[in-house]
Parts: C-alpha cells; sequence; structure tokens
C-alpha cells in the first residue's frame, strides 16, 4: 500500500494534499462508503467523527497551548494577533464575538486596543461625568470547555473577573449553530480556528447572521505560501520540527501532526475570499501575513 | 519460519496487538470511527511524515527527525525525569542495531524463539487469575506486592510506536515490561540511584544504547551519598551479576509466576542486590 501511495505524491505538494484527500482510504474498508467524508488533516474521517476528533485534539493541548504556540511560531504568533487587532481598530462601544477564542488571546488584545482609544472614558464611581463611552464586551466562544477553563484562568490573572471588569464572556458551543440574536455583535473574529470546523459554509453563515448591517467579519488563518522557496522551507520546517517539538515539550505528537497537516488542508486565500462572497459578506479582501503563513480575511455585512 | 502444530499454545497467551485495534478470537477488522491509534504516519515522498489511514499505531521518523528526537529527548529527560515516555523515545530511536543483536540472541535460544513467535505481552489483562492470592515468597507474588505498593501499573508503559519492523517493536516492548521483573529480582526499590543500578544490569544484558546514556549520565544528578553507593557497591553487583546470570531476554517470567523467589533466582543464577545498609532490599525474610 505504501509504493502505491508513494505513486500518488508526485507534483508539487500542493496537490499532494488533495490525492492524500481523494484516495487514501483503506481498501477493505467498506462501512465508510456510506456516510459524507471529510478531512482530519490527511486522514479521511466521517463528518460526524471530525468534531469528537477535534475536541479530543484540543482537550489534549489545552494546558500547554500558549507554551506550544510560543515554540512553534517562536513568538510570532503573538505579532500576529496584534495585527489583527490593529486592522479591526476598535472603538469603545465595540461588541465582540471572539469565535474559537479558547484562551482569549484575542478578547484580552481587543479590551486593551479599547482602552488605549482616546475616547475611552469609563464610567466607574459614583459621580461618572457625563462624556463617558458606551461600554464594550468581548465573547470568547469555543467548543472545547477546557481551552475555555484556561482562558478564564488567564482573565482572572490579568482582572477580568465578574466584580473588577465583566468585559469578557465565556461561552461554549458550536460555531455552527450560534446561540445568539441576529444582529447582536459589531465585530466578529475568528482566529486559528476556522479549519477545524466540519462545515466551513454554515459558519460562514452564521456569521453573517449574528453581525449586525455594517459589523465586520475577520478571519486570520494559516494559509498557503505564494513563493515556492518559502513554501519549501516552512513545510520542511513545520513537518520535520512541529511534530517532535510537540511530542518533547507536552508529550503528544499526533496532536501537533495534526495541526500541521489540517493547515495544508484549508483552502487558500482566493478561494476561501470566494467562500465568504457566497456567505453574504462584501468588499472581501484579505492581506498576507509573514510571506503567505497567515492571512486575514476581512469582509464586511452591509 | 517455525510452524506451531499445537494451536492451544498460541490461545494461551494474548498476541502483541495493539489493544484498541484487533479482537483476537476474529478474523476481521472493521473500524468505522478512524481514532487516531488507527493511523500510521509515514515518510512520504519528499521526506516528510505525513498521516494516512491503516491500521497500525506507528511513526516513521527520517534522520533529521531521528537525530532531534534523540537529542531533545535525551535533555527533557535529563532535566524531568517524570517523564518516561522520553526515556522511552530516546530508547525506541537509538535502539536499532542493539535490538537485532537481541533479537539474534533469542533465535538462538528455543525459549527466545518461543517469546517471539507467541509474543506474549504483560498487561493487566495477562495477569493470572490467582497473581493477587500467591504469596510473597512467591516471583508472583513478590511481583504483585511490589507493583501495587507502588501504585504502577503495566498498562502504563508507552507503547512502542516508532520501531518500523513489528518484530524488532516487540522485542523493545518486551524489554519494556520485563524491567518491573528485574527489579523485583534484584531486590531494588525506586530510587534514582537504584534505576541507574537497574540500567547497568540493563546495559550488560541488551546493549541498547539508551542504557548506556542513563548508566554514565545518570550518576551525575544524584547525591554524594548515592554516588558513593553507586560506585562502591550497586555497579560491581550489576557488572557481577549481568555477566553471571542467564540472558534475560530469554526467560518466560510467565512461567515462573508461582516459582519461590529464591529459587527462581537460583534457576537464573540472579544474584540480588543485598544493600550494606539493609535500605534497599525486599529479599524475603
Amino acid at each position: 500500500m505504501i509504493p502505491s501511495l508513494r505513486r500518488l505524491t508526485t507534483g508539487t505538494y500542493g496537490f499532494v494534499s488533495r490525492r492524500f484527500f481523494t484516495t487514501a482510504t483503506p481498501k477493505d474498508n467498506n462501512t465508510t462508503n456510506e456516510q459524507p467524508q471529510t478531512h482530519f488533516g490527511f486522514q479521511t474521517v466521517n463528518k460526524n467523527d471530525k468534531e469528537s476528533m477535534v475536541k479530543e485534539v484540543f482537550d489534549n493541548v489545552s494546558s500547554s497551548y500558549d507554551l506550544m504556540n510560543d515554540v512553534m511560531s517562536m513568538g510570532i504568533h503573538r505579532l500576529w494577533k496584534d495585527e489583527l487587532i490593529s486592522t479591526l481598530n476598535p472603538t469603545p462601544g465595540s461588541h465582540l464575538l471572539d469565535v474559537a477564542g479558547g484562551t482569549g488571546d484575542i478578547s484580552f488584545r481587543f479590551l486593551e486596543k479599547i482602552k488605549q482609544s482616546p475616547y475611552y472614558l469609563p464610567a466607574i464611581g459614583a459621580n461618572p461625568p457625563k462624556n463617558t463611552s458606551l461600554p464594550s464586551s468581548a465573547t470568547v466562544f469555543d467548543i472545547n470547555q477546557s481551552m475555555l477553563d484556561q482562558g478564564k484562568k488567564r482573565g482572572i490573572l490579568n482582572g477580568y473577573n465578574e466584580t473588577t471588569d465583566p468585559s469578557i464572556d465565556w461561552v461554549q458551543g458550536n460555531s455552527e449553530n450560534l446561540p445568539f440574536k441576529d444582529e447582536t455583535f459589531n465585530c466578529y473574529t475568528v482566529s486559528f480556528g476556522i479549519r477545524n470546523c466540519t462545515n466551513v459554509d454554515q459558519v460562514l453563515k452564521e456569521a453573517h447572521r449574528v453581525l449586525k448591517k455594517g459589523g465586520r467579519f475577520l478571519c486570520l488563518e494559516f494559509s498557503q505560501i505564494p513563493n515556492p522557496a518559502l513554501r519549501y522551507m516552512y513545510d520542511t520546517y513545520s513537518f520535520n520540527v512541529i511534530p517532535v517539538m510537540g511530542q518533547l515539550v507536552v508529550g503528544d505528537r499526533d496532536s501537533y501532526q495534526y495541526l500541521v497537516e489540517s493547515i495544508r488542508k484549508f483552502p487558500d486565500q482566493e478561494t476561501f475570499a470566494d467562500m465568504m462572497r457566497d456567505a453574504g459578506f462584501q468588499q472581501v479582501t484579505y492581506k498576507n501575513l509573514s510571506f503567505g503563513i497567515c492571512a486575514i480575511h476581512s469582509g464586511w455585512k452591509l | 519460519m517455525f510452524k506451531i502444530n499445537n494451536l492451544k499454545i498460541i490461545k494461551e497467551y494474548s498476541v502483541y496487538r495493539h489493544p484498541k485495534l484487533y479482537n483476537i478470537n476474529s478474523t476481521t477488522t472493521t473500524t468505522t470511527i478512524l481514532h487516531k491509534n488507527d493511523q500510521q504516519q509515514i515518510i512520504n515522498k519528499k521526506g516528510y511524515t505525513t498521516t494516512t489511514t491503516t491500521n497500525k499505531n506507528k511513526i516513521q521518523n527520517n534522520l533529521f527527525q531521528k537525530v532531534l528526537l534523540t537529542f531533545g529527548s535525551a535533555i527533557v529527560a535529563f532535566h524531568n525525569p517524570a517523564r518516561g515516555d522520553m526515556v522511552a523515545t530516546l530508547g525506541e530511536v537509538t535502539g536499532g542495531c542493539a535490538i537485532k543483536k537481541i533479537k539474534e540472541n533469542m533465535k538462538s535460544d528455543p525459549i527466545g524463539r518461543e517469546i517471539l513467535l507467541t509474543r506474549p505481552r504483560i498487561l493487566e489483562s495477562t495477569y493470572p487469575a490467582n497473581l493477587h492470592l500467591l504469596p510473597e515468597t512467591t516471583f508472583g507474588g513478590a511481583y504483585y506486592k511490589w507493583m501495587k505498593g507502588h501504585g504502577f501499573s503495566p498498562d502504563e508503559r508507552t507503547q512502542v510506536r516508532m520501531i518500523e519492523d513489528d518484530e524488532d517493536a516487540y522485542v523493545m516492548q518486551r524489554y519494556r515490561e520485563v524491567h518491573d521483573f528485574w527489579h523485583v529480582l534484584s531486590g531494588i526499590d525506586i530510587s534514582v540511584h537504584g534505576e541507574i543500578a537497574v540500567k547497568w544490569l540493563e546495559m550488560i544484558q541488551t546493549g541498547l544504547p539508551s542504557t548506556a546514556l542513563s548508566s554514565f549520565v545518570g550518576p551525575l544528578s544524584v547525591s554524594w551519598q548515592d554516588k558513593k553507593e553507586l560506585i562502591n557497591d550497586m555497579i560491581p553487583w550489576a557488572i557481577r551479576c549481568g555477566r553471571n546470570c542467564k540472558p534475560l531476554m530469554n526467560i518466560k517470567y510467565e512461567d515462573y509466576w508461582e516459582t519461590d523467589l529464591n529459587e527462581f533466582r537460583k534457576i537464573l543464577n540472579f544474584e540480588p542486590y543485598i544493600s550494606s545498609n539493609n535500605n534497599n532490599s525486599n529479599k524475603n525474610e
């Protein structure tokens, strides 16, 4: 079986992943043909099972998630997330829905940015001044409760609890079926989470539903690098180093192998922009970060 | 290849298969949910390790990954000895040639050959039913008491994933699983210098490079008192015992559960370790 798979891995690396997706099913496995299939890294799994497999991955990585982010990207992920928030450029009075927010990186940055705004004047104390700014909030939404628990711990360390600063909400649920009413948020971000979702179109439709008119959808996600030489270096680093670092630092190789493979399976920048336009977003643009390692896609509900 | 005419032998032992994957009594394997244990990570044409779906739980590493794993796991294991999976990884990545030599030794011995054919595993599910009832003077009773006293379970052992050949992987797994037996036979309790003494014994018996690394680098991190004990008593014991006793990988320990412990030691010509201050021995009174 391995020689036959080796024959399939011809062509540039960008096409390898599609061939694995279509032909990697084992021959003696008759029962999976009836159910709809999707990709889980380079494996092919039933669509119904992908959600629980992703949940298992994130249960395993939640306690060391922030540490591993720093190890894998050498700290650059902080710059990417800062860039996302400065693209969003929130003003006081904004309400953010941070989907797949996990440990709350984006929400903390969102609130810090609002506090640095010149128009920020919170209504605290017995006699607040008359020109206080509107209150803002960030709702962190994630399918995995253990990631949310890690985020809550970080929130308490940074002063975000019910008494001192209740601006963050931690909600668990599935992003394909958001428990919010239509048009409740004016910012929606999803940061490194949408590639783990089973039905990306459904997630985009729900995003379009909960955004107010004039609201902005931002997606920060790993994407494909246009330059072939850099792509080769990035692939070498991803596949050779990252799973081994996962094994050494936290003892979990499979989750990081899934991570680097799921990056390759996600559609590239233009395809994802088309998916956003199909969901109803307008003025869809994207910009590449770090030569295309990540991309920020932006769309508006108008 | 050897054929076993008496099929009863096969059915008495648990064959080495991953517990979650294979039902021993059935010949078909149907998996609808492709759990991560069903994956195999192979090296694709470009030299990267990628995942496909076959019913094995194995990882292939290319040379760069092997080097990175060797140095990384050695450093992590040195800093944090509680990371048993790092010690296991070091053993698997560096153990290629030594495992082949052990396999040759096993093939030249009749009981070793039987072990390679039947591939018995030491797991909670393959314990004899009366293990907890055996008196502590027997090998099985002493082993059970030692394991329960420390709260260990044989199921906690890391599975061998990074050795590609199935037979080599089994030899490595067997080496890991009989490590506890060697603790019981030698009478050495759990302590850093105790583990180092058992590693010396393993180095002389198996020749694995990871045992050699632990034997020479491990003593650097113990206290002077323990170093003194190691150099004066434990290492000479390990060398004596390792050279005098029968090849320990060729013993089918499952046949000796009910044998008296000292009798078993005599059969193997295994000299138990008796510390001068008597703190470390669990020989029977």
